[in-house]
Order: C-alpha cells, then sequence, then structure tokens
C-alpha cells in the first residue's frame, strides 16, 4: 500500500512538467520582420523611390560558427535553395521591382543568408549597414555575434539600399526578414516558402509608387 | 437531566479519545486547478498538478500544517502577426505558467468522525510563478516570487473506522500577489478541486 502511494505520487509529480511537443511548436516557423525607420516613416517611404534590384540568384549566403563556409548551393541543401531564392526574387518582382545585374547599378540589393548557431535576435548586428559594398558573400559579412552557443538555424533577408551609403561607405539595411528555425521544422522547402511569403505579408511598406 | 447527558458525554468523550490515535496526516494528491485571473495567457483549466502536506492535530477542533503544490497552466494562441515599432512578428504562441506554491496553514475541525473529519483552512506562504511562451524553437521566460493566500474547505475520509488509511478531497481558492511586468500579467487567482490520498500518523 505504501508502494502505490509512492508510486501515485511519482505519477502525478511526472505528468506535471508539462511542455509543448516539439512537432507542434514547429508547425509553423517565427516570421520577423524589421524595418529601417530613418528610411521608411510617416514622411517617407524609401520603397516608393526604388525601381530596380539585384539578387544573387545560384547561392545563398552561410555564415555559422561551426564550418567556414561562405555559401550553400542547391546541391548542399537540394530543394531549398534554389526555390527559397526564387520566390524571393519574385516576391519582389511581383511588388514592380525589375530585377537588373549589379553593373545596371540597382537601386537596391536582396542578400540572403542562412545562419545557423546564432541567436535569433540579439547576435546580428551590422551597425548602419553593409561596409563598403551593398552585395556580395565575401567579405561583407562582418555580424557582430554573442558567443554563446545555440541550435538556431535562422533564414536572414536582406534589403541593403544601393544609392545612400554614409560618409564611411556604409550602405544601408533598409528591410531584414529573420525566418527559423530552419532546424526544427518537418518540411523545410514548404514551410520556408509559405514564411517567405508571410514576410512579404506583413511588410505593406514594400511596394513601388 | 444528568442521567440523559451521560451517554452523550461519553460518545464526545469517546470520539475525541479515538482521534487522539492519530497526531497528524500526510497527504498528497491530484490538484485540478481552474484560473479565475489572466485568462488571456493561461486560460484553460489545468488538470497537471499536485498537492502534498502534513497536518498536526492539536486537539479534536484544531491543527496546523505545511503544503506544496504544484500545477502546470497552459493555452495556446493560434498564429498571429503582432506588430511593434520597426516592424512585426508572425507566430503561434503556447503559454505555460508555471505555479509552485509552499505554505503554512491552521485548520479547524468541524467533527472528528469514525470515517470523515471536514475542516476548514487558511493557508499563507509563498507563491513561485514561471510564466513561459514557446514559439517554434524559441522561448521567452520571467519567474516571479509573491505572497499567496488559500483559504480551504475539506474533508478527510478514512477507508474503515479510524483507519490509518484514507482519502482526502478539498476545494481551495487562491490569491497570489505575483506579477509579470514582462508579459503584462496582474495578479493570479484560481480554485482548485483536490482528490488526494492519506496516510494518518501516530
Amino acid at each position: 500500500m505504501r508502494g502505490l502511494f509512492l508510486i501515485l505520487l511519482l505519477l502525478n509529480l511526472s505528468s506535471c512538467m508539462q511542455e509543448p511537443e516539439s512537432a507542434e511548436l514547429a508547425k509553423y516557423m517565427v516570421v520577423q520582420t524589421k524595418y529601417n525607420q530613418e528610411f521608411i516613416n510617416d514622411s517617407e517611404n524609401i520603397f516608393d523611390t526604388y525601381s530596380t534590384f539585384v539578387i544573387r540568384e545560384d547561392t545563398m549566403g552561410f555564415v555559422s560558427t561551426a564550418t567556414d563556409a561562405e555559401y550553400l548551393l542547391e546541391s548542399d541543401v537540394p530543394g531549398f535553395v534554389i526555390p527559397v531564392v526564387d520566390s524571393i526574387r519574385d516576391g519582389f518582382i511581383a511588388f514592380g521591382y525589375d530585377l537588373v545585374t549589379v553593373e545596371d547599378d540597382p537601386d537596391f540589393a536582396v542578400n540572403v543568408v542562412v545562419l545557423q548557431n546564432f541567436d535569433y535576435y540579439q547576435s546580428i548586428n551590422y551597425g548602419y549597414g553593409y561596409p563598403g559594398s551593398y552585395y556580395s558573400y565575401y567579405g561583407y559579412y562582418y555580424p557582430t555575434v554573442s558567443t554563446y552557443y545555440s541550435n538556431y538555424v535562422t533564414l536572414l533577408i536582406q534589403v541593403v539600399d544601393a544609392k545612400n551609403p554614409n560618409i564611411n561607405q556604409e550602405y544601408p539595411i533598409i528591410w531584414s526578414a529573420y525566418i527559423g528555425d530552419l532546424n526544427a521544422t518537418l518540411d523545410l522547402p514548404g514551410k520556408t516558402l509559405e514564411a517567405v511569403g508571410q514576410a512579404f505579408e506583413q511588410s505593406p511598406y514594400i511596394k513601388k509608387d | 437531566m444528568f442521567r440523559n447527558s451521560l451517554p452523550i458525554l461519553f460518545v464526545l468523550i469517546s470520539i475525541s479519545v479515538r482521534a487522539q490515535l492519530y497526531s497528524g496526516a500526510f497527504h498528497v494528491g491530484w490538484n485540478t486547478l481552474k484560473p479565475l485571473s489572466d485568462k488571456e495567457f493561461t486560460g484553460n483549466t489545468s488538470s497537471a498538478g499536485v498537492k502534498v502536506g502534513y497536518s498536526k492535530f492539536m486537539n479534536d477542533r484544531f491543527g496546523f500544517g505545511i503544503e506544496g503544490s504544484y500545477n502546470t497552466l497552459d493555452d495556446y494562441v493560434p498564429r498571429s502577426t503582432y506588430e511593434f515599432p520597426g516592424g512585426a512578428i508572425t507566430t503561434d504562441l503556447y503559454n505555460y505558467l508555471y505555479y509552485f506554491t509552499l505554505m503554512g496553514n491552521a485548520q479547524y475541525y468541524f467533527v472528528q468522525g469514525e470515517k470523515f473529519i471536514p475542516y476548514a483552512s487558511l493557508g499563507m506562504g509563498v507563491a513561485f510563478s514561471e510564466y513561459r511562451i514557446f514559439y517554434n524553437v524559441y522561448e521567452d521566460t520571467d519567474s516571479k516570487a509573491s505572497f499567496v493566500v488559500r483559504p480551504e474547505i475539506g474533508t478527510f475520509f478514512r477507508i474503515k473506522e479510524y483507519s490509518s488509511w484514507g482519502f482526502k478531497s478539498s476545494v481551495s481558492y487562491d490569491f497570489a500577489a505575483n506579477k509579470s511586468a514582462y508579459f503584462e500579467i496582474d495578479n493570479f487567482s484560481g480554485i482548485s478541486f483536490q482528490i488526494g490520498v492519506v496516510l494518518f500518523t501516530d
């Protein structure tokens, strides 16, 4: 009888420490968007002034604490890299912007980067913007990173203004979308594409005047 | 008249003597907590709880004890977009409140029956509340400790007359003065229902 007493107690205690199921938690990706209030505010919206953009269509940038790789090819993550970049490109085209090459002197660049093992919110800090250039993976990603470890894998989409560098030749980041977690999802391409669409939907200021 | 009162007096003395066979009681039980406040954060009734305690019988009418309890309250908020200055975030949310209490209590026994010991009690102590929001792999947490008061009514029920084993059922009201400015949550209050096992001790 006393054993039953103990078993009842332990069963009860173990049932109390509840958390959501992992599969339920991963049902939707979190989509956070931020815009630069210096360029998008009540009196102006720099997206109204843009006409052309550039995006690297064959790769994604890759910033990781675990590897020195600087970009991802479609062959690295089959079914992910090209479809996601295509959806981002097509999203900006659908808003009326023209895709051009970097030689055509675009108004803004869209940079797509996968961040591995960085904290979602607090670890990426580019300051004013991209130093030296608005567009490239090589040598232009210098995030200031908090050095604690996490398993988070985040897709970062950034719109970088190509027309208004400051006196230090830093190109301002106009818009950022953080999408995660890429590691936890059970449907990486499908849920990422859904999240990209949501990033545009919750950013109504992205529009051509 | 004195002659007519003798049997009654004998019964009362008898009950008193028998009650003193046990000087206290351990109890552990399944606790269901229905929140009455902060329903926007965790509005669902929680059956995931436990309450453990010990009561010391001072005499037939009065006793005191200590008690600890734990409940998990939770709620699901479907996927929504939340705007903030300079941006927005879209996610679904799993809100959890882990609610611990540790308190002392004073008890009044309405009658010390052969099987039933109905009582009322008033407990006071400390409540530890951990508010946690899960969204995808991310979490936000805020923990608070505060004063809690718990009036309670219930009854002990012996399996057999004067058995050392029995059951307990009770209804209680919690008011905890905790607040979470981070989650904009005010004081916590709720009603608990408990069913448990009791071990009477010498």
